[in-house]
C-alpha cells in the first residue's frame, strides 16, 4: 500500500513484483501494481487507471459541486434526462435494491447528516431519524430508463458502488490496451487482471479491526477482486455499544450485531463489494448468508 | 419361448453394475468437477432448470406410460392411471 | 410505522453477477480518455436472461393435452391446473388437479384374419341388473338361444384390427406435495396423489430427500414411492387364459407398486448441468389387462379357433439408468437425455431425447424436440397362440408390451407474457412402427398387419404465472 500521507501528485516506485504507481483520489490512498520490467509501460497503465478514477469521481461524488450527481441531487424534483452511463449504473442500483430487499438503497445518504461515525458517542435521536426516513426510499424516486425524477429533499449517493464501479472500470481500462498483469487497489478495494507473470498470485494484507494489530492475515490472489467492509475506523460508542457504520435504509439505524469485518473475493469489484455489504447488513446473519449463497468470504467477529 | 437374455440389449445386472460403477466414479470426481460459486450465473437462468415445463413433462409420462412397455427414469414408474 | 421484513432472494450471488456483467458490458463502450480501449469480453450478455427465481410467489399453471391417435383409435382431452406455493425460505406448498377425458377404440388382442370376426363381452356388470352399453355403437346385445342370457357382440370386418370402441372414461387425480428447506444444504419433501376412473383406482405417497455438497455443485437426492391401485373392471375380471365369452367374471383386483430413485445432479462447468438418476421399482399383484384376449389359431390356416383371455404375470421388476444435461450453448439451450431400462418380464429399452431452444427474441423463443425408442418384447408376448400347443402360463398379444420402436418429433412455442409468465404450446407427432407383416406367421396371417402400434399426434396448450 502506499503510504498515505505526503504524496507526490504522481509517484512511480519500483517494487520486487514490478512498478507501483500511486495517486490519491475519492479520499483514499490508491495504487496500480503492474507487473513488467518496463517503467513506461507502467506509467502508462498507472495514468489510464487514475484518469478512468477521477474521470468517475468528477462524475459521480456527492462532494464535487460540479459533478453530474450533485447536478441531479440539486434539482429538487424536476425532470432530468441522464447519459448512458449514469443510467446503466441507477439501472444497477435498482436491480440491487430489488435483490437486497429493500437493503442496498441510494437514496439513504441523507443519514449521514445525522450519523457521524467519529468514535464517540453523539448518537441522534429516535425523533430525528424518523423526521428523515420520508427522504429516504428508492422507491419514491422516479425513474423509467432514461429520465429521473428525484424528490425535493431526496439525495442520491453512489458511495456504496461508486469506488467498486471504478476500480472495475480502471481494470477494463488497462486490459482494453495491455495484458501485462496489473492490480488495481482504491482504499482496499482490490481487482488483479490476472495472475502475475509465471502464474503466480499476488499478495494482498487485509486491514485488521484491531488497532493493535496492523494486518489481519495475508491472501493469495490470482483472479477476481477483493472487498472489505469493517468498522475499524467508523463507529460510533455509547454506553459499551458498539454501533457499526452499516446503516439499514428501511430503519435508519444501524444494522444490528453485523460482524466486525467481512472480506469478500468474487470476479469483479461490484459483485465483491456488494456481497460484502450485503452481507454486513444482515447483521447477525450475516454468515448464514454467505454461506448459504456460497460465496467465498471471510469475517471477522 | 424367447430367451430371456437378448445379446446386445441391456440386462439387468448390466444396469445396476453400471449404475453402481458410474456412481463410485462420479462421486469423489465430483469435488473436482464443478464451478465457483459466482460462475452460477448461467446456471441460474430458468431455461436451465432441468423441468423446465412440469405440465409437459406430466403429459409425456403419461403417454409413454400408457403405450410403451417402459415407463420411470426421470421420476418415480407407477403411472396411477389404469391405462396400461 | 409497520415495516415489511422482506428477506432476501436465495441466489443473490449468480444474480448479482449477471447484473455487473451487463453493467460493465453497457459502459465498455464509452471513450478512455487517454485513447481507444477496446471493450473486454465479459460474460455472455445472454438473450435469455430470465433469472427470476419463484421464492415468495405462488406460482399458477394450468395446460391443457389434447391428444388424437389416427385409425379412430383413442382421443383424449387432459385439463390440468397446478397450484404451489412458494415461501421465502424456498419451502413449497404444492397441489395439482387433472381430469382426463378418454373416448376411441383400443384394439382387444385379437389378430386380424381374412374374414370378419366376432367377439362377445358380458352385457351386464356382475351383480347389477343395468344393462350397460356402447358409447360409439358397433356393438349388439344378443340373446344366446338356449340360455336366454343376454351378451354383448360386436364384429370386426376383414383384414382389420379388431378394435373394442370401448366406453368413453373419465379420470380424475389430485397430486399434493410439500418440500421444505431442512438446512441451508438439504432439501424433504412428501407427497402424495389419488386418481379414480371408471374401472380403477389408485393411491401413492412419496417422500424424498436431497443434500447438496461440494459448493453446492453436486446434489445427492433419494425418493421413495409407494402405490395402490385396484383394478375394477366394468364386467368383472376374467380369469386368464380362458374362453372369451359373456358369464359373468370375478370381482376387482388390486396390486402394489415399490419404487426406489437416486439420483445425482451435478454442475459439470459454466455451461453443463448433468443429471444421473437410478431407479428400481417392484410392483405385485393384478397386472394383467382385464379386457385382452389373444387369438388362439389353427396351425395351418392361421384362422381364429377361439380367444382366450390374456395373462400377465404377477410380479414386475423394473430398473432404469436416465441420464439427463443441460447445457448452455451459445444463445440456446440445449436439453440431452439418454434412458437405459430392463425388467423381470424381458423388456428392454432405449430412450434418447434433444430438445434445443432457440430464442427468436428476448420474448419468444421455439424449441424443436425429438425423441427415439426401442424396446424389445416381453418374453411373454405373443402376436397369436397357435392351437394343439400347450398353453404357456402367461400370454399377451398387447403391442405396447412387443418389439418396435417409436419416433417423436416435436415443436415447442415460449412466449414471454411478463417477467414471471409464459404462454406454450407443444405440438407432436408420436408413431411407433414395428414388424407390420411376418411372412413365417401362420398361413394368411403372414399377409396381415399384426402390428398394432399407434400413431398419433398431441397439442399441449398452457399458460402459467406467478404473483406475490
Amino acid at each position: 500500500m502506499c503510504p498515505d500521507d505526503d504524496l507526490a501528485p504522481e509517484a512511480l516506485t519500483a517494487v520486487p513484483e514490478g512498478f507501483r504507481y500511486c495517486f490519491q483520489a475519492m479520499a483514499s490512498p490508491c495504487e496500480v501494481r503492474v507487473d513488467t520490467s518496463d517503467p513506461d509501460l507502467a506509467r502508462d497503465l498507472g495514468r489510464r487507471a487514475e484518469a478512468e478514477v477521477r474521470r468517475i469521481e468528477a462524475k459521480f461524488s456527492r462532494y464535487r459541486e460540479d459533478s453530474q450527481l450533485s447536478a441531479i441531487n440539486r434539482s429538487a424534483g424536476a425532470s432530468i434526462t441522464v447519459d448512458s452511463e449514469t443510467a446503466a449504473l441507477l439501472n444497477y442500483a435498482q436491480h440491487c435494491f430489488q435483490l437486497s430487499g429493500g437493503r442496498f438503497d441510494i437514496t439513504s445518504g441523507v443519514l449521514r447528516r445525522l450519523w457521524r461515525f467519529d468514535g464517540s458517542d453523539n448518537l441522534p435521536t429516535k425523533a430525528e431519524v424518523r423526521r428523515l426516513l420520508p427522504f429516504i426510499g428508492w422507491r419514491r424516486v422516479s425513474w423509467d430508463g432514461s429520465v429521473l425524477e428525484l424528490p425535493k429533499g431526496m439525495e442520491l449517493d453512489l458511495g456504496g458502488i461508486g469506488k467498486e464501479y471504478a476500480v472495475d472500470r480502471a481494470i477494463l481500462a488497462i486490459t482494453g490496451v495491455s495484458d501485462c498483469p496489473s492490480l488495481v487497489n482504491l482504499g482496499g478495494d482490490l481487482r488483479v487482471t490476472g495472475p502475475r507473470r509465471g502464474g503466480e498470485r499476488w499478495r494482498v494484507a487485509i486491514e485488521s479491526v484491531d488497532r493493535a494489530r496492523l494486518t489481519d492475515g495475508l491472501l493469495a490472489l490470482a483472479h477476481g477482486a477483493l472487498t472489505t467492509s469493517g468498522d475499524a475506523r467508523r463507529f460510533l460508542l455509547k454506553n459499551g455499544r458498539r454501533y457499526s457504520h452499516i446503516l439499514d435504509p428501511r430503519t435508519g439505524w444501524p444494522v444490528v450485531d453485523p460482524p466486525r469485518s467481512v472480506t469478500v473475493a468474487a470476479p469483479t469489484c461490484l459483485e465483491a463489494g456488494l456481497l460484502s455489504t450485503l452481507a454486513m447488513l444482515q447483521g447477525r446473519h450475516a454468515e448464514r448468508f454467505l454461506r448459504t449463497e456460497g460465496i467465498s468470504a471471510w469475517w471477522v467477529r | 419361448m424367447r430367451n430371456t437374455r437378448i445379446r446386445g440389449r441391456v440386462s439387468g445386472r448390466t444396469l445396476t453394475a453400471l449404475a453402481l460403477l458410474l456412481s463410485t466414479l462420479t462421486l469423489p470426481a465430483c469435488g473436482a468437477l464443478g464451478v465457483k460459486p459466482w460462475d452460477h450465473d448461467l446456471l441460474a437462468q430458468r431455461a436451465m432448470q432441468l423441468n423446465t415445463h412440469p405440465h409437459i413433462t406430466a403429459c409425456h409420462e403419461h403417454i409413454y406410460f400408457s403405450k410403451e412397455g417402459s415407463s420411470g427414469g426421470r421420476t418415480f414408474d407407477g403411472g396411477g392411471c389404469g391405462c396400461n | 410505522m409497520q415495516l415489511k421484513r422482506r428477506k432476501m432472494s436465495r441466489g443473490v450471488a449468480p444474480a448479482l453477477g449477471l447484473l455487473t456483467a451487463n453493467l460493465l458490458l453497457a459502459t465498455a463502450a464509452l471513450a478512455d480518455p487517454l485513447g481507444p480501449a477496446a471493450p473486454p469480453p465479459v460474460a455472455n450478455a445472454n438473450i435469455n436472461d430470465d433469472t427470476e427465481t419463484d421464492l415468495g410467489l405462488t406460482r399458477v399453471d394450468s395446460a391443457v393435452l389434447f391428444y388424437h391417435e389416427a385409425n379412430g383409435r383413442v382421443q383424449t382431452t387432459e385439463p390440468m391446473i397446478s397450484v404451489a406455493f412458494n415461501s421465502e425460505d424456498g419451502d413449497v406448498l404444492s397441489v395439482k388437479l387433472t381430469s382426463d377425458t378418454l373416448t376411441g377404440a383400443t384394439p382387444n388382442g385379437a389378430a386380424p384374419w381374412k374374414q370378419a370376426q366376432t367377439f362377445t363381452t358380458p352385457a351386464q356388470a356382475p351383480g347389477s341388473t343395468a344393462v350397460v352399453t356402447s358409447a360409439s355403437g358397433g356393438s349388439s346385445l344378443v340373446t344366446l338361444p338356449g340360455t336366454g342370457t343376454v351378451v354383448r357382440q360386436y364384429t370386426t370386418p376383414a383384414h382389420q384390427l379388431p378394435t373394442d370402441t370401448g366406453f368413453r372414461d373419465q379420470r380424475y387425480a389430485v397430486d399434493a406435495g410439500y418440500s421444505m428447506q431442512w438446512s441451508p444444504e438439504s432439501r424433504v419433501s412428501i407427497g402424495g396423489s389419488v386418481s379414480t376412473e371408471r374401472d380403477y383406482r389408485s393411491g401413492s405417497i412419496n417422500a424424498g430427500y436431497s443434500r447438496d455438497l461440494f459448493e453446492k455443485n453436486t446434489t445427492v437426492s433419494v425418493g421413495l414411492n409407494l402405490e395402490f391401485d385396484q383394478s375394477r373392471p366394468y364386467f368383472g375380471t376374467p380369469t386368464p387364459l380362458t374362453v372369451m365369452s359373456g358369464d359373468a367374471k370375478g370381482g376387482n383386483k388390486s396390486k402394489t407398486v415399490q419404487n426406489i430413485v437416486i439420483g445425482v445432479t451435478q454442475v459439470m462447468n459454466r455451461i453443463w448441468l448433468a443429471n444421473l438418476n437410478y431407479s428400481a421399482g417392484q410392483s405385485d399383484g393384478y397386472q394383467t389387462d382385464p379386457y385382452r384376449i389373444i387369438s388362439v389359431v389353427d396351425p395351418v390356416t392361421g384362422g381364429p379357433t377361439q380367444y382366450l383371455y390374456e395373462s400377465r404375470p404377477s410380479s414386475r421388476f423394473r430398473q432404469s439408468l436416465y441420464m439427463g444435461n443441460k447445457i448452455a450453448l451459445g444463445p440456446t439451450f440445449a436439453d440431452v437425455s439418454v434412458r437405459a431400462y430392463h425388467d423381470s418380464w424381458g423388456i428392454n429399452s432405449i430412450t434418447a431425447e434433444i430438445n434445443e431452444r432457440i430464442p427468436l427474441l428476448s420474448w419468444i423463443y421455439l424449441e424443436p424436440q425429438a425423441r427415439y425408442y426401442s424396446q424389445t418384447a416381453a418374453t411373454f408376448f405373443h402376436d397369436y397362440l397357435v392351437s394343439g400347443q400347450p398353453l404357456p402360463t402367461y400370454a399377451s398379444s398387447d403391442s405396447r408390451l412387443g418389439k418396435f420402436s417409436a419416433t417423436t418429433l416435436g415443436l415447442k412455442l415460449g412466449i414471454k407474457t411478463g417477467s414471471t409468465s409464459e404462454f406454450y404450446m407443444l405440438a407432436e407427432n408420436y408413431k411407433q412402427s414395428g414388424k407390420s407383416t411376418n411372412p413365417n406367421a401362420i398361413g394368411d396371417l403372414a399377409s396381415e398387419n399384426l402390428f398394432s402400434g399407434v400413431n398419433a399426434t398431441s397439442l399441449v396448450v398452457g399458460f402459467t404465472f406467478a404473483f406475490r
